[in-house]
């Protein structure tokens, strides 16, 4: 069975998956079988699998049907179906327990609907089907992130991440079309032919872009990705992996490439030496980021006695997509050159001469030392462990240094974590501060708040936003009503519409 | 000689940058007396001409640059019972980035222009530039009379490692006129100085604005 | 030399000479003072005792607080492996090694920032926060020196980079990789090792809470990360590749003898620069290695 049917099985089974989301194990079932069966697929399409193609006379808004899976739509599928199969089980819990049933239904079609549209995407070698495809997705996503529509946040990030999808699909129907016209036809295999077509691809950057959340297209980002349900930001933005383990691997192709034009002494260095070391300085940032986060939410005592209460470990069903999630980070680390080898063929089909690329030498020796310091990683770890059971620890509180009567809301807060490195970008972002003095000899409230405006949303989109808006509640305001208004509107445009018809007679 | 006309160069262009970052008005002081007198040795080392006036002129050079200005300096400020702290307008990091730019920058401009083959590989005409940009920017980046004077003298460094190039055809008029001008004008500076002790009780050029009517 | 022997040696010279770094710090300083100081090998006194002691836990931490310790230490020993010892060069070398090198620190640091934040503590979190911060700037620097040497020499493996420097290059990276060396390892001017004022402290304040053998990983990780940082810049400056044998051995101890020496002097005649000025001193820390940089770029395009 080659890929593509494979494929097309797949997204029979997505599409009968959203007849039945009324029967919550059903679905999972149906779910599950279908992301199995589309991680199969793009696993064939990555092996040796040739290239499949379909076209069939059915036509669908007037472009007959092209299915087309290469290793390029393979490795995406792959990449699809690993976090597409892992939200349904995590999500299972607040969709049967927490949450109303009516929610959970419409997690579930939704859900399945955003899955089945991102595999026609990927499936589909005809731009208009690409764009209805889109389009779904674009729709499906929107549901998703406002499930729990009650709350006011949710409903606000909403509305951002619809305005910035139907930019987006603007972008892509301008491109696509601009594409048809210029090569004929709305197929997509001529594209790479025809190098004049270049500036297109700004169209294409600002339509894909905006989903992607790439600055400065960002600005849906930080609201929907907070307000939306975690499985659902998971799939949207479809970044796995921890920074010190998967990540590391490919910034350090990304570094070792920039480090040997330097060495090289190319001309090119000029860019790429600057370029490692901002690497470096974010990566850093990044470091500092990733700490303030975790031990301000995970570590230390909790800082309000409501949290205490309320908060408890999750169920073995959130706990274990992520942990396979974890292991599939801990197994690209430690195996780079089989990450590398799957993902070639992709590669391949990009630009053609990178065909039968192999691994470089020093990616092998990477990989074998990532795995040595594991073991001494673990090993150390073990030995520490009977350290700690065998030395009779003896429970006490955290040394404070004297002071006498400890409090959890002593605790650092992350907006003191982060003042150094952020008191540095003070002139760029210039952030916002309220606070209250303490006053006296022995003062009683003390209030400190820091916000930073977001460059791009409160600042540069602020003015023109308003300009908009003052126009359109002014048009709006022409339009109350009254009729003998609107008569004057006619009369006026008639003399205009005359005005200019003599000013042609005239000349 | 060129390796010592270089050494010399460099150090007074990290004497520059040292400059920028200090946070008081002695090692200011101090700095800029460093750097005057190092520079005031270049003439040694150019190896065109030497005799007994070069001599008598680096030895005036070093001794006004080195210890008379920075003595008028010391005393003024103890004069005038200042805080010896600077209260920079540009932060140090910041300033100390923008020195850094500009040394980079003068280095990459002074190597497209049209130089003498003798003064193409020195270091004189990016260390010229170099030194005015920094005496610009501590002249606009602080607030204390003083430091703005320390900042007039790092630019007058800089226009004499100009002079320098002229060498050839004004030998030492360029010197002479150059330590005129600079003891003239530490003279003026410390009669003002004085002056705007006696006005406002302190040093900080910015209460000339309520001199405006 | 087997590659085994040759493994068995460097990790015994890296893990046993590393201790007695700090013992010559304290001495040169208890010397300047006018005192007779500490024995030089004291911090092995102190590891044997720290190792036999019990390990007290606060209430509030979970297992990765004695996990980091470890991990962090795993993390400094294969960075220490990264780094030649003259003569028989590095344990592990590839091209791009030096990135491994960094990002291992940064690992090593990451680890003891969340020993560090599990306890709870404001201090402890005031410590961690100075660190990471401090850390962005330091590590731009440190880049920024292992570029120039990649430039100067054109390889990219760390053990082929580190052919010494001449000239107001060498001058300018052996100045910057010190200050470098010294805010790693949170020596005066950054951090007072001998202090305990938590509003003073950056790498002490942050293991406050551990005791025993945890406590005892800690201090021997730090002192190999002195000695990494000590070989790389002894390897950078000084021409130890040029003779052979024995000599480059000695060359090779006198380097990280001085370099310490060096380190003792400084903290016996300067005093901790205040908080606000750290980040002046770590941005002149890099704009010294990219000054050398730009010279090793001019050198090499010329």
């Amino acid at each position: 069975m080659t890929g593509g049917l494979v494929a097309v099985w797949a997204l029979g089974l997505q599409a009968v998956a959203i007849g039945a989301t009324r029967w919550p194990r059903l679905w999972l079932a149906l779910f599950l079988s279908g992301a199995a069966t589309l991680l199969g697929a793009g696993l064939l399409a990555l092996g040796q699998g040739p290239l499949w193609e379909w076209r069939s006379e059915l036509a669908i808004g007037g472009e007959p049907l092209h299915l087309r899976l290469d290793a390029l739509s393979g490795l995406f599928l792959v990449l699809l179906a690993f976090i597409s199969g892992a939200g349904p089980l995590h999500a299972s819990v607040a969709w049967s327990q927490r949450a109303p049933a009516a929610t959970a239904r419409r997690g579930r079609t939704w859900w399945s609907m955003t899955v089945l549209c991102t595999s026609a995407v990927l499936l589909c070698s005809n731009g208009l089907h690409i764009l209805i495809a889109w389009e779904g997705f674009a729709v499906s996503a929107y549901c998703l992130a406002t499930l729990e529509r009650e709350r006011t946040a949710v409903r606000a990030a909403g509305w951002l991440f619809l305005a910035a999808s139907r930019l987006g699909t603007l972008a892509l129907i301008a491109f696509f079309t601009l594409l048809a016209v210029r090569t004929g036809s709305f197929d997509l295999g001529p594209m790479r032919a025809c190098p004049d077509l270049a500036p297109l691809f700004w169209l294409a950057l600002v339509g894909f872009g905006l989903k992607a959340g790439l600055f400065p297209l960002h600005v849906w980002v930080p609201s929907t990705y907070a307000e939306a349900p975690s499985h659902v930001s998971a799939l949207l933005s479809g970044v796995v992996g921890l920074p010190p383990l998967n990540g590391f691997v490919s910034e350090w192709l990304i570094a070792l490439g920039l480090l040997e034009s330097a060495a090289a002494h190319a001309d090119v260095a000029l860019i790429t030496a600057p370029a490692l070391i901002a690497l470096t300085v974010s990566g850093a940032l990044v470091l500092a980021t990733f700490v303030k986060a975790v031990s301000v939410t995970f570590l230390g005592a909790s800082r309000d006695a409501r949290t205490r209460s309320t908060v408890r470990e999750g169920d073995w069903r959130e706990r274990a997509p992520m942990l396979a999630l974890a292991l599939g980070c801990v197994l690209i680390a430690s195996a780079p050159v089989a990450a590398w080898r799957l993902i070639v063929p992709a590669l391949e089909e990009v630009n053609p001469l990178w065909t039968g690329l192999a691994p470089p030498a020093e990616l092998v020796t990477l990989g074998r030392v990532q795995v040595a310091l594991a073991a001494a990683r673990v090993a150390t770890t073990l030995v520490s462990a009977a350290c700690v059971r065998s030395r009779g620890r003896r429970r006490a509180l955290t040394l404070h240094c004297g002071l006498a009567a400890p409090t959890a809301r002593m605790q650092l807060e992350a907006t003191s974590f982060g003042s150094i490195a952020t008191s540095w970008f003070n002139w760029l972002l210039g952030p916002e501060r309220r606070y209250a003095r303490p006053r006296g000899a022995f003062p009683q409230h003390a209030q400190f708040a820091e916000r930073i405006k977001e460059p791009v949303l409160e600042r540069a989109l602020v003015g023109p936003v308003a300009l908009v808006l003052g126009a359109s509640a002014w048009a709006r305001r022409r339009q109350h009503g009254r009729p003998q208004s609107y008569i004057l509107y006619l009369v006026l445009g008639l003399l205009a519409v005359s005005a200019v018809i003599l000013a042609e007679v005239a000349l | 000689m060129t390796e010592a006309v270089n050494l010399c160069v460099g150090l007074a262009m990290g004497l520059n940058l040292v400059a920028l970052t200090t946070g008081r008005l002695p090692s200011l002081i101090r700095i800029v007396a460093v750097q005057g007198m190092l520079l005031g040795l270049m003439p040694l080392l150019l190896e065109h001409w030497a005799g007994p006036i070069v001599f008598l002129m680096v030895l005036g050079t070093v001794t006004i640059k080195g210890f008379v200005i920075p003595y008028l300096l010391r005393r003024a400020m103890r004069a005038a019972h200042i805080d010896r702290d600077l209260e920079p307008l540009i932060g140090y990091v910041p300033s100390l980035l923008i020195g850094a730019a500009g040394t980079v920058a003068a280095m990459a401009f002074a190597g497209r222009l049209p130089l003498l083959p003798e003064h193409r590989d020195t270091l004189l005409v990016p260390g010229a530039m170099a030194s005015v940009l920094t005496g610009l920017l501590l002249l606009i980046g602080r607030t204390k009379a003083i430091s703005q004077v320390c900042g007039y003298l790092v630019l007058e460094n800089g226009i004499y490692l100009f002079g320098l190039l002229l060498v050839h055809s004004v030998p030492l008029m360029v010197e002479a006129g150059i330590l005129l001008d600079l003891t003239a004008a530490i003279f003026v500076i410390g009669i003002i100085v004085d002056r705007i002790q006696r006005a406002f009780d302190s040093l900080d050029t910015r209460k000339l604005t309520t001199l405006r009517e | 030399m087997s590659r085994l022997l040759h493994a068995l040696v460097s990790l015994v010279l890296l893990l046993g000479l590393a201790p007695l770094l700090p013992g010559i710090v304290g001495r040169v300083k208890a010397l300047v003072a006018g005192r007779r100081g500490p024995p030089l090998g004291q911090l092995y006194f102190d590891l044997a005792r720290l190792w036999r002691k019990d390990i007290v836990l606060s209430t509030v931490v979970s297992p990765g607080f004695w996990i980091g310790p470890a991990v962090a230490w795993v993390a400094v020993l294969g960075a220490a492996l990264l780094v030649p010892i003259q003569p028989l060069g590095a344990v592990i070398s590839f091209p791009g090694d030096m990135l491994l090198f960094v990002s291992l620190l940064a690992l090593a640091r990451f680890a003891t920032v969340w020993a560090a934040l599990e306890t709870g503590s404001a201090f402890e979190g005031l410590g961690a926060s100075r660190e990471v911060s401090f850390a962005v700037l330091s590590e731009a620097a440190l880049v920024t020196a292992l570029v120039a040497l990649c430039v100067q020499s054109g390889a990219t493996s760390l053990e082929a980079m580190l052919t010494p420097t001449s000239g107001a290059a060498g001058v300018l990276l052996a100045a910057g990789l010190f200050l470098v060396l010294l805010a790693e390892n949170c020596r005066i001017p950054f951090d007072d090792p001998a202090t305990h004022l938590e509003l003073t402290m950056i790498h002490e304040v942050m293991v406050l809470d551990h005791s025993g053998p945890l406590l005892a990983t800690i201090l021997h990780g730090a002192a190999v990360k002195l000695m990494c940082f000590t070989a790389l810049l002894v390897s950078a400056v000084l021409p130890t590749q040029r003779l052979d044998g024995w000599l480059a051995a000695l060359a090779w101890f006198g380097g990280v003898l001085s370099v310490t020496v060096a380190i003792g002097l400084v903290e016996s005649f300067m005093a901790r620069s205040s908080f606000r000025r750290v980040p002046l001193l770590l941005t002149t820390a890099f704009l010294l290695c990219f000054f050398a940089l730009l010279v090793a770029w001019n050198e090499g395009g010329a």
